[in-house]
């Protein structure tokens, strides 16, 4: 057997499953809202966006480019497994998580016919809707402890296929939620029903909290964001000693200076110029 | 990636130090700070100096003037630390300045000395040979008073002593040449004493020579044998007359006298016959003569034979004048002879007495130059000591009227105004200075110290991952605005703090430099 016909009778299984999965979750409460995936009122307004997401501010930008660039690794390196749970991590806070996940997500909206659902999972930071400048009343949060309703935590963006899950009110107990049984069936549901659709979650910082390492458990892959001159070599051995076993995409290098990056900036005059 | 393949670029550190600016700036103030503060708060320590002229060539000994001695500059300024530090010196100006109240044991006291000997500095002002004589003899201290106290009291201390010690010097050398003079004066009189004697003991000496004398000798003995020889004939002579006289009677040598013997005449006479008939015929006219002179006599002595006893009483009553001629000759030779005698032995004493002379003489010889020998020596030395103490007397007149320039305080050291340590100028400059390199130093240190990611390759290397992407740093206008803030901010602040110290700065340099005291901290 070859592998091509490998791939496709998996492919096949797979996609069997999803339909189980679709059936298995026209019985729950919230079958309808992922049939539509288009739920919620707040439509982002572009002038209240973060003007660090440039990929909804600047998409023709060196560093929209660069998230460009990013998006089609993403893409090369899970489609064909589709590893659609992309969990966007670091191990310290301010490393550029939230950005990265953001145009990331964006970027894949934007530009290809995939459905992206953006989850807040740093439930005891979120900042998803602030970059975004949304506001929501209920998030992930709200849906673990079994307060509010999936179509209630799901925000249209208006930004092509881009859904954004809110992290909801502040916690305690992230961590267990996290790793709560409700969680994982959520994943499940939001990872299975569709090929075509990928969900990217931003995490909180894995050295801080356990929150991420409980979520890595249900993630096809993790992306580690690390800011130079900041995260040292110590702190990211550590944090990928942490989630050994979980598959690490790559590293996204973040918030190069100017004189490091030269090729990047070179680049960008020529965009410029043009 | 391109960092590897480029070795310096001066754009990338200066984006490194721009980007840790704050870092750079914080730490180049502070050290700024430290020094431009700290040099207010330092003690303060002054210096006075004083400029001294110190004439190489000393005229200290006339007694070795001349010689030189000479020395380079270390060995001179060495000689000179070690005769102002002297630890008489030391000791007088500190009793001198009432310093020693700081000293409460005797071990203090010693700390007190060695204190002063290091803070003292001498050192010559210049290079040039008419500077060598001048030195620099400075003092620190934190009491600008007694910094000045202290140079000026031990200046003078030194040359005082050292005037002083010249001036006796000087004198000594004086009255020890003075000394030196009588004493051989005394033996060049006692020299000349010895002379005249040995010129009284020896009259004849001092302008005989040697061949002289041995002419003289000559001349005495050939006089005397002459006239002994002379003598010899005389006495020879006087004994012919005794004889005679011994043969002839007195009263009869008249008859003798006026006829002759015939009998000795014939005699004689028969002897000239003998002789001559030997030689000749019996008709020489000699032979004639003689018979015929024989036959007169024979009949002459027949007839003399005759009228013999007719003739007795007629001869006793005659005088015989041979008699008295023989006996006038005799007195006369007795006479010559007495005097030829007393002449002999007078030229035999002379002869006597020059052999002598003659014998006497190298002893006398040696004797005589030896007189002659220290005399002039005594001379000589006295002659030169005569000079010396000429030339002393003049030294010491003239280090007495002071009109020497042996020792001469140049420049007086006076009240310092401004602490030589710290020097605030430079001390400013130097934090400027040191500010500007530590921030920078700060900056890059830092970049190289700091553990985090700076480039994909290590990241890749070290975490065996890919990266995926290099996203560049997201500067948006908000960041920019506040940054720009933050650095309007950072720099008024830093700059008006940079003001100061450059006010500070200025105020220093003027008021250190020109003189001109603007402000007193």
């Amino acid at each position: 057997m070859s592998r091509i016909e490998k791939a496709l009778e998996k492919a096949v299984e797979m996609r069997e499953s999803m339909r189980d999965a679709t059936a298995k979750e026209t019985t729950t409460d919230h079958k309808f809202v992922f049939a539509e995936f288009e739920v919620g009122e707040a439509l982002v307004n572009p002038d209240l966006v973060d003007r660090h997401i440039v990929c909804l501010t600047n998409p023709h930008s060196s560093v929209g480019e660069q998230y460009k660039k990013l998006r089609a690794r993403i893409l090369k390196a899970t489609s064909k497994d589709f590893l659609n749970t992309i969990m966007v991590t670091s191990p310290d806070i301010g490393e550029g998580k939230t950005i990265t996940a953001l145009n990331l997500a964006v970027a894949m909206a934007n530009e290809f016919d995939y459905t992206v659902l953006l989850v807040d999972a740093d439930l005891k930071r979120p900042t998803i809707h602030r970059y975004l400048g949304i506001e929501s009343k209920y998030g992930l949060s709200d849906y673990l402890m079994n307060k509010a309703k999936l179509q209630d935590i799901l925000i249209k963006t208006g930004i092509g296929k881009l859904v954004v899950m809110p992290a909801g009110n502040p916690i305690e107990n992230a961590a267990e939620l996290l790793a709560s049984e409700r969680m994982r069936s959520l994943v499940h549901e939001l990872k299975q029903r569709y090929k075509d659709r990928y969900i990217i979650f931003d995490s909180s910082p894995i050295l801080i909290t356990a929150d991420s390492l409980s979520l890595s458990r249900y993630m096809d892959g993790i992306v580690f964001v690390i800011k130079a001159y900041h995260t040292t070599p110590k702190t990211i051995s550590h944090a990928i000693s942490l989630i050994k076993g979980s598959n690490i995409l790559g590293i996204v290098f973040n918030n190069v200076p100017k004189y490091l990056a030269k090729n990047l900036y070179s680049y960008e005059k020529y965009y410029n110029n043009v | 990636m391109q960092e590897n393949a480029q070795p310096f670029d001066i754009k990338r550190y200066l984006a490194i130090i721009l980007r840790r600016k704050y870092i750079a700036l914080s730490v180049g103030l502070a050290v700024l700070s430290i020094c431009t503060w700290g040099s207010f708060f330092w003690p303060k320590t002054y210096e006075a100096g004083s400029t001294v002229f110190i004439e190489k060539r000393s005229i200290i000994n006339p007694l070795i003037q001349g010689v030189g001695v000479p020395t380079n500059m270390e060995e001179r300024l060495r000689t000179i630390r070690d005769s102002i530090t002297t630890r008489n010196i030391v000791e007088r100006v500190i009793k001198k300045l009432g310093i020693d109240a700081k000293a409460k044991n005797s071990a203090q006291y010693e700390g007190l000395i060695d204190d002063i000997r290091k803070k003292l500095d001498i050192k010559v002002k210049g290079t040039t040979a008419r500077e060598t004589d001048l030195f620099t003899i400075s003092y620190t201290g934190e009491d600008p008073k007694t910094v000045m106290d202290l140079v000026n009291t031990l200046v003078s201390e030194y040359i005082e002593e050292n005037l002083g010690y010249r001036r006796t010097d000087a004198h000594s050398a004086y009255e020890f040449i003075q000394t030196q003079l009588l004493e051989y004066k005394g033996k060049l009189e006692e020299s000349d004493k010895a002379t005249r004697e040995f010129r009284e003991r020896n009259p004849r000496m001092v302008p005989q020579s040697e061949t002289t004398l041995l002419g003289r000798l000559e001349g005495f003995q050939t006089a005397r044998i002459e006239a002994e020889i002379k003598l010899k004939e005389l006495l020879r002579k006087r004994n012919n007359l005794q004889k005679q006289l011994s043969g002839e009677k007195e009263l009869t040598v008249a008859f003798v006298t006026r006829e002759g013997s015939p009998q000795a005449r014939l005699n004689y006479l028969n002897n000239q016959l003998m002789l001559l008939t030997t030689k000749y015929t019996d008709n020489y006219p000699e032979v004639i003569k003689a018979k015929s002179e024989i036959e007169e006599l024979k009949r002459q002595i027949a007839h003399a034979k005759d009228s013999h006893i007719d003739d007795a009483g007629s001869e006793t009553s005659a005088i015989n004048p041979i008699y008295q001629q023989l006996k006038e000759e005799f007195a006369r030779t007795d006479a010559e002879i007495e005097s030829l005698r007393a002449r002999s032995a007078e030229l035999s004493r002379q002869q006597q007495e020059a052999q002598g002379i003659l014998g006497r003489m190298p002893k006398e010889q040696e004797e005589w130059s030896k007189l002659q020998r220290d005399r002039n020596v005594y001379q000589k030395i006295y002659d030169d000591l005569l000079q010396k103490l000429e030339n002393a007397r003049v030294s010491k007149d003239l280090e007495l009227t002071d009109k020497t320039t042996t020792f001469r305080v140049v420049d007086q050291a006076v009240l310092p105004s401004y602490p030589v340590k710290p020097d605030r100028v430079k001390m400013i400059l130097l934090g400027i200075f040191l500010g500007i390199a530590s921030g920078i130093g700060a900056a890059i240190g830092l970049e190289y110290l700091d553990p985090s990611f700076k480039d994909e390759d290590s990241i890749e290397s070290k975490l065996k991952l890919p990266v995926l992407v290099t996203i560049p740093r997201v500067v948006t206008e908000a960041d920019e605005l506040s940054a720009k803030r933050l650095d309007r901010r950072v720099f008024i602040a830093s700059g008006a703090y940079l003001f100061i110290i450059g006010i500070a700065l200025i105020e220093e340099f003027i008021s250190r430099y020109m003189g001109i005291k603007i402000i007193n901290f």
